[in-house]
C-alpha cells in the first residue's frame, strides 16, 4: 500500500513518503524499531482501510524493485501500536486479491473494524451524506436519507466484507438497494438533466434552468417514476494505489420492463471524506449534522 | 385483549378523511410522506400514506380489491418500500 496513520483512533489516510512518515512520527516509537540482534531498523504505522499494524518497506534504502518505499501488512500485533486482527486483513483491500467482491458476503463478527464504521458513520451521517450528494450530482433529502439508513440497517451494511474505514459514504449508498429519486433535486449532473429530459417528457425538470431541477412531475397530480441504484462496487490497484468505484443507474419502468436512463461510475473520493471528518468542530460548518445524525442514531443506534 | 363491548365502540368509531385534496397540504418540492388529517368522534389525527398502502395491500391479499399490476407494487416498493416490510 501507499498509505498509513500513525494511530489507531486516527481517521486520515497520508501518502508514505521518509518526509510525511518523519513529520508524524518525529522518529519515535514505536514506529522506529531497533532491528533484532543489530539487523536494520523497522518502520512501523497503522493501515488506513483496516487499522491492522503495517510495516513501512524501504522508508530509506531503495529498493530493487521499487523506487518508493511502501507499506505491507504485518502478521501480528505490534506491541503499543495495533493489535493484529485476522478478519480485517483478510478482507482489506491492500491485501485481498478480490477485486470484484460478493455484495452478500459478511462478516462473522460486529466487535473491532465494522462497528467503528457503524460509529463513523453515524457521527458523521451529515458529512456521509453530503459526500454522496457531490459524487452523483443529487441531493438527498432527509426522507430519502432515513429510506436509506433502514436498507442499510436491514442489510447490515457495516458487516459488508469489503467496507473500510475509508469507503463509508458510497458503502452506505451501495447498501441502499434501489430508491425511488422522485422530488430530489440534481444540482451537479447536467448529463444526467440532459438524459431526463429527453426520456422523461412528463417530468418539470428543466425549470430551474439547463442545470439544476427538481425531479418532479410537470403536473403536480402525476407519478414520477425515478428510481437510482447502486451496484458493481470494484477495486482497482494500479502499482501500489487502490481506487473503488461503483455504478450509479438510474432507471425507469415501461409496464414490467426496467428502462435505464443514465449509468455512470462513480470513483470514491476517500481523500475528500476524510478532509471532510477530520475538520475541527468550531471550524466544521454542517448544516444538516442537527437533524441527520439523530436520525442515523435512532435507526442504527436505537 | 380487547373484549366484545370495546370491539364494538371500535369499529363504531370509524375515522373520516377532513380534506378531499391533500395536494393542497402536501409540498410538491420534497419528499416528506403525504398525510391525510382525519376526525374520528373523540379527536383529529393525521394518517400517512404508508398505512393507507399497508391497508389496500391487506385489502388487495383478501380480495377487497381487484388485483393490481405487480409493476404498479413494484414502483410504490421503490418509494415506500419500508411499508411492505415482511
Amino acid at each position: 500500500m501507499d498509505v498509513y496513520k500513525v494511530r489507531v483512533e486516527d481517521t486520515t489516510s497520508t501518502k508514505i513518503t521518509a518526509e510525511n512518515f518523519e513529520r508524524d512520527t518525529l522518529k519515535s516509537p514505536p514506529y522506529y524499531q531497533a532491528g533484532k540482534g543489530g539487523g536494520e531498523p523497522s518502520h512501523f504505522a497503522v493501515c488506513p482501510a483496516c487499522d491492522n499494524p503495517i510495516q513501512i518497506i524501504g522508508l530509506y534504502k531503495k529498493l530493487a524493485h521499487t523506487p518508493t518505499p511502501y507499506g505491507r501488512h504485518h502478521t501480528r500485533g505490534v506491541a503499543n501500536l495495533a493489535d493484529y486482527d485476522q478478519e480485517s486483513y483478510d478482507f482489506c483491500p491492500y491485501s485481498n486479491p478480490d477485486r470484484e467482491p460478493d455484495p452478500a458476503a459478511r462478516r462473522t463478527q460486529a466487535r473491532g473494524l465494522p462497528e467503528k464504521i457503524l460509529n463513523l458513520l453515524v457521527e458523521n451521517f451529515d458529512s456521509v451524506i453530503y459526500m454522496i450528494e457531490q459524487s452523483i450530482g443529487i441531493k438527498i433529502g432527509d426522507r430519502l436519507a432515513e429510506r436509506m439508513l433502514l436498507s442499510y440497517r436491514d442489510e447490515q451494511g457495516h458487516m459488508y466484507k469489503a467496507a473500510t474505514l475509508l469507503n463509508i459514504p458510497w458503502i452506505f449508498a451501495y447498501m441502499a438497494n434501489a430508491k425511488s429519486i422522485a422530488r430530489q433535486r440534481v444540482f451537479n449532473n447536467p448529463e444526467l438533466l440532459e438524459k431526463l429530459r429527453e426520456a422523461l417528457p412528463m417530468a418539470a425538470i428543466d425549470r430551474e434552468g439547463k442545470l439544476e431541477g427538481v425531479l418532479k412531475p410537470a403536473n403536480d397530480k402525476d407519478y414520477l417514476d425515478v428510481n437510482v441504484s447502486f451496484i458493481h462496487h470494484r477495486i482497482v490497484q494500479i502499482d501500489r494505489t487502490i481506487n473503488e468505484t461503483m455504478k450509479m443507474v438510474v432507471f425507469t419502468h415501461q409496464g414490467r420492463q426496467v428502462i435505464t436512463l443514465h449509468e455512470q461510475l462513480i470513483p470514491f473520493a476517500t481523500d475528500h471524506f476524510l478532509a471532510l471528518i477530520n475538520v475541527p468542530l468550531e471550524r466544521a460548518y454542517r448544516p444538516r449534522q442537527g437533524t441527520l445524525v439523530p436520525l442515523a442514531r435512532q435507526i442504527l443506534q436505537p | 385483549m380487547a373484549n366484545s363491548e370495546s370491539n364494538a365502540e371500535h369499529l363504531s368509531n370509524r375515522a373520516h378523511v377532513l380534506s378531499s385534496n391533500p395536494h393542497e397540504h402536501a409540498c410538491p418540492q420534497c419528499d416528506e410522506e403525504l398525510l391525510f388529517a382525519m376526525r374520528d368522534k373523540h379527536h383529529e389525527f393525521s394518517l400517512g400514506l404508508s398505512i393507507v398502502l399497508q391497508c389496500l395491500q391487506l385489502a388487495e391479499q383478501n380480495g377487497h380489491v381487484p388485483r393490481l399490476p405487480d409493476e404498479w407494487w413494484t414502483q410504490l416498493r421503490l418509494r415506500y418500500e419500508h411499508a411492505f416490510r415482511t
